[in-house]
């Protein structure tokens, strides 16, 4: 407990509003406020970021985060303290402190007579936790009051068991080499290491696992290349899926030593374990009986750094995986640590603790990053489409809503002013029919799942090269590899899977073109269906995300237009 | 009180005394009291009665009043609340003297050297209060509820009486044993030696000191308080002059025998006023007593107002959301009386505060009035004045509460500690009205912390100390332990940011003054009052700072709340904003709103969700009605609509051929046919309800009857066999059984219809013919004894006398019935069988041709009519009638009530109308 009455006499007016749930609101239009983020957001998770009121969250992983990386309690309150508006409450400071004073009371350490070891400052804590049934199993002899020696392989369950107990445990048992195999980055005009990328490099390097969370279109890869080059030696590399895993490669093979035969894919079409192997997490978790064969070939290798794409996606079958490989070096690269399941305490556990993060908005500050614009058009259905809504069943009202008619003319003028405009344009939409009639309207090819591939490869060839300025596309296109950037999208229909996920994607889609000027998303929405009900969900998670945000009437666009 | 005011107040009022007559006859202390009030001026009444806040509230009506308020013993005892330990202790010391006059001597005399000061300023602190008036020079008049309050330094009662319960024998024992000559003479001097001795002080404490040593420890313990000694119980029966054999002596009987210790009941005994004072050496007080104790605490630095202003701003944003919540949803009070711990912890989850202070906090909310406890619904919900309070300044409202808190008369701490049985005190469960030692406890502590500048919870000794010589009576009689209600005290200033970290501020001192002034410029910070709206693309919504209670009513309006805290967290959805709409705002409203209260203006996403809703808001509407009347074209609806008649139907249009009423369907329906409509009832699949034709018929299955006919309904598996007529062996044919069989059903129908509830015989046999009937049983019920069997077996007997009859039999039956005459209610029966009934008009025929044809349907028919009547003496009057007979210009009809034959003029008649069934049956 922190009494320090001088520090509530601090006049009112801060940028930041702490509330006793935890939740921090940090206002945006305060002079104050960009210094506050940066010392808020060592210790606080961004949760949403809508346009005046940031809502960051304190939870005891982020303060145990904010610990591993050297903050102590002392700051955090001070942090607190200086930059709230209103008096702290006390109750607060006084649960952070206690939170973060639980952080690295137990230790584990390698001992050089007795290998692994649990040690402890705090004899009444070993006690407790050396009692627990989760516990107990995994420890071995005591060899001090303050010391017991833990069975190696039972590291990584161990953290995990304690994390649990609300006793999170420091590692500092070290790690193994694994097999040298040289890597460097080849740096050039086309591709130079960012300042951040460096710096989140270093720090990862420095402690030896840990996450790394940059939004996206950061440049996640070039941090892991940068570790790589640093560790130089055999590297698993763990991605979502083929797509991805092809797109490191190609990333890889442009951006470091590396050559074709030093990069193995092992995935559904291909088994190759190379120095550096690209696995998928489907791969690895595949089972054949109650075996986990894959999983079990890739853990024999003697890797020394293992690198977790998307860590906030990560299967759990792979964390327990990751746990008997706890002395290897494991870097975690992600947008976010919310997990939609809930299991943030693994990711600190098993992969580490948060190593680095960068504010989104610094990197939007050096020109790297840009949010797309988002503009909703409404399209108010013909009487006789919305009884055709009402008539559907519930099982297809979202496509009766979604695949209206009315909705072509708005695509087609969006289209008309976008290609006007010498914008690359995707059309985007989940229903085949309706994608078919949108390319008879827009004489524009139609891209879908059965389109061969070598058909594909024209197709995206030419829509780079400006001979197609609209492609249509199919959902099942989107997931596509090598799907162009474009600098317009409309969605006619369908979303991307996951909010979270659409959000990633259209990120990646949408990159700020080299003349500054924004991408754009546009979003046809069937007004009074449930096409609008989506919209509303995917409305408020992008404005959270930090998108603008901007809703049209299909009415007004289209008198524009004519106007 | 300036000092002329405090010696005026002690200064002999001469000059009424002296004229009030010689100086041998002293008035009586009453009265002179009395006088002494009735002497003071207008402003020595103000000084008296801001001194003594009792006497002026409720306001006396009179002086008269004002005088016997002042001489109660409540009022002495609620002024002696606030006395210090010195003045209670000259309190005493007058008690002690026990006359309603005393001189100053004696009391300064008995309170011993050294303390002169502190008597006199004693004396004044009385005098101010009008207790203690000086009636001479160097004489006091004590009023004389002072004299009856307080027990006497803890001393025993006088010797007098105990000395006179001695019998001689035992005097002249005590006398021989204090070295007294005792002389033989009468009882009455003895006592008086035994007194001379124990008035003279020296000779007591001389006898003391000689006294072996276990008596003398004895005798110091007995002198510092009046608690009685227990004596051995084989001394006890006679402790004059008894010694043990091995010549040891029993420390009390010692004093008994010494004439130091009288028993008191047989197995204990007391000492004396005057030996226990003659042993504290004539002063019943130590000298030092008279003054305040030191106590050694360094003072806190005071804090710094914007803590202060943080508590105050927390503390009253609490007690609003107390009133929110409670206002939302009504606490329940226990079934033994007060909140309990389970709604008090839920609303501590909800203010996000500690358990205990939220406790604290309801205590003192419902000391300001803001909740109360409904006693008739039994729930706790706050009242209009908390509406009042919710719209005060920051100041006002703190002070509120803070005033509350001095005065109340319970310890908030106690709701939410636990009990003897370790159970958690409910909230609210003492509402005592009377003044009670509390609101003094906590006053005391207050202006102790004040004065000390400490409030430290580790102080709670020393400060218990101090603020227990400052109010001895208010901490004399206290369950809880002095330093405990201290520890409370300070939690609770704490909590009303009297005190920041035990350092008690410049509140506290304004509360102690009772200085409002002070407290509001001390608060009086403008940002206080500062609130903020951002409203924000992702449809949530921050307010900051204190948002009125009417911006904050309509944004919850108009959103959910979603996280609280310094900032309320709002988020707008579809849900919420219909909420708005439904309770009548207009979206421009809404948006009006918004925009006139967030000053970075209002999302687009926001504005298209208020259109959104407002778009949809009531394209679907639905009310209640009974029944619908739906017409082909819209013309015939709104002539029906339109129609005069209909009016009591009360029909309302919802569409252009749909009308809709609240009279239920059969009278709609009979309503609109009775006005020449042909209207058809709808069944709820849209078909026509075709119309019952023939004879009715109960249905059986629901009542006990249907036992005998099960599946009868149909009427197509009549099994007679289970009436138990297989068991006779007769044939089921439609023959002889038949009769037996209908009675056996009509029993079961009419003992369903009885068992229903006591019914008239009347209505019994209205049911039966009516609903069951064919036309036998009517006639069979017509037999001579007059009365339906009032029970199931004569019933039995009597339908099974008619099932025996054969057909000749039944025909018999009939005939005889013919010749019993026309009982009352029989006209009922054969008058309406089913088939032969027409429907009877319900219109009033007012022309002579309709008047005509009216009557003459009633007399075919035999329906009674009801007309209005001009006599041949100018007499109008309306009389029920039974019409025979209409011809020509004249008609013959039997008129109620006496249904005698009366001949009436057509053209006298006014109108006439049919009477109704039921009309009819009250009218036979």
């Amino acid at each position: 407990m922190v009494n320090d009455p001088g520090a509530m006499a601090r006049p009112a007016g801060g940028p930041l509003i702490v509330q006793s749930d935890q939740t921090l609101l940090l206002e945006l239009d305060h002079p104050d406020a960009e210094e506050c983020r940066g010392e808020i957001a060592a210790f606080a998770e961004l949760e949403r970021s809508p346009e005046h009121v940031h809502t960051y969250r304190m939870t005891p992983l982020g303060l145990w985060n904010a610990r591993a990386a050297g903050l102590d309690a002392e700051s955090v309150c001070a942090s607190l303290r200086r930059w709230s508006r209103f008096c702290v409450p006390d109750s607060l400071l006084a649960q952070v402190t206690e939170t973060i004073g639980r952080y690295g009371r137990l230790v584990l350490e390698d001992d050089p007579r007795h290998g692994l070891v649990l040690r402890t400052s705090d004899r009444p804590v070993l006690e407790e936790a050396a009692r627990a049934k989760t516990i107990v199993p995994l420890l071995g002899p005591r060899l001090d009051p303050d010391t017991i020696s833990v069975y190696r392989e039972h590291r990584g369950r161990l953290k995990q068991a304690l994390i649990k107990l609300g006793w999170p445990a420091e590692d500092r048992a070290g790690y193994v080499e694994g097999s040298p195999h040289p890597i460097a980055l080849r740096e050039d005009e086309s591709f130079t290491l960012r300042g951040y990328q460096r710096n989140a490099a270093d720090a990862f390097v420095a402690s030896g696992s840990g996450v790394v969370v940059l939004p996206c279109g950061a440049g996640k890869t070039a941090v892991a290349m940068a570790a790589m080059a640093k560790v130089s030696s055999r590297t698993l590399i763990l991605v979502t899926s083929t797509v991805a895993a092809r797109q490191w490669r190609t990333e890889l093979l442009a951006h470091t030593s590396l050559t074709e035969d030093e990069i193995g894919e092992y995935s559904g079409e291909r088994k190759e374990i190379r120095p550096v192997t690209l696995a998928t997490y489907q791969i690895v978790i595949a089972r054949r009986g109650r075996l986990l064969p894959h999983m079990e070939a890739l853990s024999a290798e003697d890797w020394g750094l293992i690198v977790y794409d998307e860590v906030h996606l990560l299967p759990a079958p792979v964390f327990r995986m990751t746990a008997d490989i706890q002395s290897r070096r494991r870097l975690g690269l992600t947008a976010t640590l919310v997990r939609e399941d809930r299991k943030e305490s693994d990711v600190f556990s098993l992969i580490g603790p948060k190593r680095f993060d960068v504010p989104w908005r610094d990197i939007e500050a050096q020109g790297y990053i840009a949010p797309a614009s988002c503009t909703e058009v409404r399209v108010t259905l013909a009487d006789e489409e919305r009884m055709a809504y009402a008539l559907a069943e519930p099982a297809d009202r979202y496509r009766a809503g979604a695949t209206a008619r009315s909705k072509l003319a708005v695509v087609e003028a969006l289209c008309t002013a976008a290609v006007a405009a010498g914008e690359p344009t995707l059309v985007i939409g989940q229903f085949l029919d309706q994608l078919e009639a949108l390319g008879q309207r827009l004489h524009a090819p139609v891209l879908t799942g059965e389109t061969a591939t070598a058909e594909r490869e024209r197709l995206f060839g030419a829509f780079r090269c400006g001979e197609v300025p609209v492609l249509v596309v199919s959902k099942v296109a989107n997931f596509s590899v090598d799907l162009p950037e474009a600098s317009v999208a409309i969605q006619v229909s369908g979303t991307f899977g996951s909010r979270q996920e659409e959000a990633q994607r259209l990120g990646r889609l949408l990159r700020p073109k080299h003349d500054g000027r924004q991408a754009h998303f546009y979003s046809v929405v069937a007004r009074d269906t449930n096409d609008q009900e989506f919209a509303l969900r995917r409305q408020r998670f992008l404005a959270e995300q930090g998108y603008a945000y901007r809703i049209v009437d299909a009415e007004q666009l289209l008198g524009e237009r004519a106007g | 009180m300036s000092n002329d005011r405090k010696n005026e107040a002690l200064s002999p009022k001469t000059k009424t005394r002296a004229t009030a007559g010689s100086s041998d006859r002293r008035p009586s202390p009453l009265s002179s009291h009395v006088e002494d009030l009735e002497e003071l001026d207008e402003d020595q009444l103000a000084v008296l009665l801001e001194l003594r806040p009792d006497l002026a509230e409720p306001a006396p009506a009179s002086m008269e009043e004002l005088e016997s308020r002042a001489f109660s013993v409540r009022s002495v005892l609620r002024v002696l609340m606030d006395a210090d330990n010195s003045v209670l202790q000259v309190v005493q010391i007058l008690t002690l003297l026990g006359d309603k006059h005393v001189r100053l001597a004696d009391v300064h005399r008995m309170a011993g050297e050294g303390t002169e000061a502190a008597v006199t300023q004693a004396l004044e602190w009385l005098g101010r209060r009008h207790l203690v008036v000086a009636a001479a020079d160097d004489e006091l008049c004590i009023h004389p509820s002072l004299l009856t309050v307080r027990g006497a330094a803890a001393l025993g009662p006088p010797a007098g009486e105990m000395v006179e319960r001695l019998t001689v024998s035992d005097l002249q024992s005590v006398l021989q044993s204090i070295g007294r000559r005792a002389s033989a003479g009468r009882k009455a001097q003895l006592v008086r030696e035994v007194h001379a001795f124990l008035e003279d002080g020296d000779a007591v404490r001389d006898l003391v000191a000689g006294a072996p040593a276990e008596v003398r420890a004895l005798a110091r313990r007995l002198s510092a308080s009046s608690e009685p000694v227990p004596l051995p119980w084989n001394l006890a029966s006679s402790p004059y002059g008894r010694r043990d054999r091995r010549g040891a002596v029993d420390a009390a009987v010692w004093l008994i025998g010494h004439g130091l210790a009288y028993r008191d009941t047989w197995l204990s005994a007391i000492m004396p006023r005057e030996v226990g004072l003659a042993l504290r050496g004539g002063h019943p007080f130590p000298a030092d007593s008279y003054a305040r104790p030191g106590v050694e605490l360094a003072p806190l630095a005071e804090p710094p107002a914007g803590a202060l202003e943080a508590r105050v701003v927390a503390v009253t944003r609490a007690v609003e959301r107390i009133v929110e919540c409670w206002g939302s949803r009504p606490a329940l009070v226990l079934k033994s009386g007060g909140v309990g711990v389970r709604e008090v912890r839920r609303l501590a989850a909800d203010v996000e505060l500690p358990e205990r202070d939220a406790f604290r906090l309801v205590e003192i909310a419902a000391a300001a009035g803001l909740v109360v406890e409904d006693t008739h619904r039994e729930i706790v919900l706050p009242t209009p004045v908390a509406d009042v309070w919710l719209d005060l300044g920051l100041a006002e409202r703190w002070w509120a509460l803070a005033h509350s808190w001095l005065e109340m008369a319970v310890h908030p701490s106690v709701a939410g500690a636990l009990d003897t049985r370790r159970k958690v005190v409910p909230a609210l469960l003492y509402a005592p009205d009377t003044p009670s030692a509390a609101a003094a406890q906590r006053r005391s502590v207050l202006r102790t912390v004040v004065e000390l500048r400490h409030g430290h919870l580790d102080a709670d000794a020393a400060l218990a100390s101090l603020a227990s010589w400052d109010a001895p009576l208010a901490w004399s009689d206290t369950f809880v332990p002095a330093p405990l209600l201290v520890r409370w005290v300070l939690s609770e200033m704490e909590l009303l940011g009297l005190t920041v970290e035990n350092a008690p501020g410049a509140l506290a001192s304004a509360l102690v003054d009772g200085d409002f002034g002070a407290a509001r410029r001390l608060l009086a910070d403008p940002a206080a009052d500062a609130w903020d709206l951002i409203l924000q693309a992702d449809l949530t919504a921050l307010a900051t700072g204190r948002v009125p209670p009417q911006v904050r009513a309509e944004l919850t309006l108009l959103a959910d709340v979603e996280g609280r805290g310094s900032a309320t967290v709002y988020r707008f959805g579809e849900s919420s904003v219909r909420r708005a709409f439904d309770a009548g705002r207009s979206g421009e409203e809404i948006l009006d709103f918004l925009h006139a209260h967030a000053p970075k203006g209002v999302p687009q996403a926001l504005a298209y969700l208020v259109g959104d809703v407002e778009r949809r808001h009531g394209h679907i509407r639905l009310g209640r009605a009974t029944c619908y009347v739906r017409f082909d074209d819209a013309a015939l609806a709104t002539e029906v609509l339109r129609a005069k008649k209909l009016a009591k139907l009360g029909l309302r249009q919802i569409a252009p051929t749909v009308l809709v009423s609240d009279s239920p369907q059969h009278s709609v329906l009979s309503t609109l046919r009775a006005c020449g409509y042909l209207p058809v009832e709808e069944s709820e699949d849209g078909t026509i309800v075709r119309a019952a034709s023939g004879a009715e018929r109960a249905s059986l299955d629901r009542h006990r009857g249907g036992a005998y006919v099960a599946g009868a309904e149909d009427g197509t598996d009549l099994r007679p066999g289970c009436w138990g007529l297989n068991a006779h062996g007769t044939d089921t044919g439609a023959g002889a059984g038949a009769g037996k069989d209908r009675a056996r059903a009509l029993a079961g129908a009419l003992v369903a219809t009885s068992a229903g509830g006591p019914s008239s015989a009347s209505r019994r046999a209205s049911a039966l013919g009516r609903q069951a009937a064919p036309v036998e049983l009517p006639t069979l019920l017509r037999r001579p004894q007059g009365v339906l069997p009032g029970d199931e077996d004569e019933l039995f007997e009597l339908l099974a006398a008619a099932g025996a009859f054969d057909d000749e039999d039944e025909e018999h039956l009939d005939e005889d019935v013919d010749d019993f005459g026309e009982p009352p209610g029989g006209a009922g029966f054969g008058k309406e069988l089913p088939g032969a009934q027409v429907e009877r008009p319900s219109e009033i025929a007012r022309t002579p041709a309709e008047i005509l044809r009216l009557l003459q349907l009633a007399t075919e028919e035999d329906w009674l009519v009801r007309m209005s009547y001009t006599s041949g003496a100018g007499k109008t009057y309306e009389v029920a009638v039974n019409v025979l007979d209409v011809s020509g210009e004249a008609m013959l009809a039997e008129a109620a009530p006496r249904w005698s034959e009366q001949k009436y003029v057509l053209e006298r008649i006014g109108w006439v109308r049919v009477l109704t069934d039921v009309e009819e049956e009250l009218a036979w």
